[in-house]
């Protein structure tokens, strides 16, 4: 991989001189959505805060071993993401992620009708809110932080066919769903 | 028809419509200046304790060549197995306090470290008092040393083990 020009490159040098100005600039660029990725992992808020404290305080401790081999935002994600796995862990609930080959096998129509079911993100949260806790990350590792299941086999410790095979099983959980609250409004 | 991928593609900035309480950046800020003072404390003691042992060192020097004294009992004893014993442990002993020197460090990044470890190495510790004492009382066991290098060698794998998992 190519060494990418990071567009906070000031703020960055600055911080790794303990520049509190401009750590305090690159919290405020970056807290947001790494406070979503930690709502999203831990599915609590309280939880989200302490690990986006937790992570932060990591990455300005280590901020001198950051030599834009990716974007700083990357390398912040990734300090995140293993933050939250680790409290996770810690919390002594073992994260259900086997696989179950049977789903690719299972032919189920994954489209909905716009017009019949129309979507909205708080919807997409609530849904997403009640999986599983495996099933939940790598669902948010995949769809929304962008991350493939390569990637994802990496930072969970479990093979690419159990990253697809928990996505699939997560995708379905989310449209029955989402299927079951449009129709209780409806 | 469409995908549940397309709508969280086409939506996807209002997936991240949460925001964390205001206060937390003084508590990161706390953190990493509370960080900062535990590391200049700790630079202090380092130095006040080399200063000490320049003290210590200086004195028995000027004690020993004066007074002509005794050397130690330590130094005094002839037996090879026994002195090696106890270099080792002096040896162990050592390595120990420079670990847990290294994994102090890490408490202020992972807080929740010291209570996981703490309970183990002071088990370990109380162990050691005891063998010191024992030491003590029946003056140069090889037994009660080979206890205590053991006990040392314990401590040491288990900081080592969490210094790998952890990096500060």
């Amino acid at each position: 991989m190519g060494t990418k020009t990071d567009i906070h490159k000031k703020l960055i040098e600055a911080s790794k001189k303990g520049d509190n100005k401009a750590r305090r600039q690159l919290y405020e660029l970056y807290a947001r959505a790494m406070f979503n990725i930690c709502c999203r992992m831990m599915n609590n808020r309280e939880d989200a805060e302490d690990i986006l404290q937790e992570a932060f305080v990591q990455a300005f401790s280590k901020l001198e071993s950051f030599r834009y081999e990716s974007t700083f935002g990357a390398w912040l994600k990734r300090i995140v993401i293993n933050t939250c796995i680790n409290a996770i862990q810690k919390r002594k609930v073992e994260l259900q992620l086997t696989d179950d080959m049977h789903f690719y096998g299972d032919r189920y129509d994954d489209t909905y009708d716009e017009n019949e079911m129309p979507l909205t993100t708080a919807h997409v949260q609530q849904a997403m809110e009640q999986l599983p806790e495996g099933g939940r990350i790598v669902f948010s590792l995949y769809l929304l932080e962008g991350y493939d299941h390569v990637e994802i086999s990496q930072i969970l410790g479990i093979s690419e066919s159990t990253s697809k095979s928990q996505y699939m099983r997560a995708k379905r959980k989310v449209y029955e769903i989402l299927k079951e609250q449009y129709y209780e409004e409806a | 028809m469409k995908k549940l991928e397309d709508f969280v593609h086409e939506h996807r900035d209002e997936f991240d419509s949460k925001l964390p309480s205001p206060e937390l950046w003084d508590k990161i800020e706390s953190t990493l200046e509370e960080k900062k003072h535990t590391g200049f404390s700790r630079a202090l003691k380092i130095s006040s304790a080399i200063a000490a042992v320049l003290v210590v060192a200086l004195i028995s020097t000027f004690l020993l060549v004066s007074k002509n004294q005794q050397m130690p009992a330590y130094a005094n004893i002839s037996d090879p197995e026994l002195k090696q014993l106890l270099e080792t442990e002096a040896y162990y002993s050592r390595e120990v306090s420079n670990q847990l020197e290294e994994i102090n460090k890490c408490y202020d990044i992972y807080p929740s470290l010291k209570h996981d470890i703490e309970s183990d190495l002071n088990e370990l510790d109380n162990m050691y008092k005891d063998l010191k004492e024992d030491l003590n009382d029946n003056l140069y066991n090889k037994e009660v040393i080979e206890a205590m290098i053991q006990n040392n060698r314990t401590k040491l794998k288990m900081v080592n083990r969490v210094l790998t998992q952890v990096q500060c």
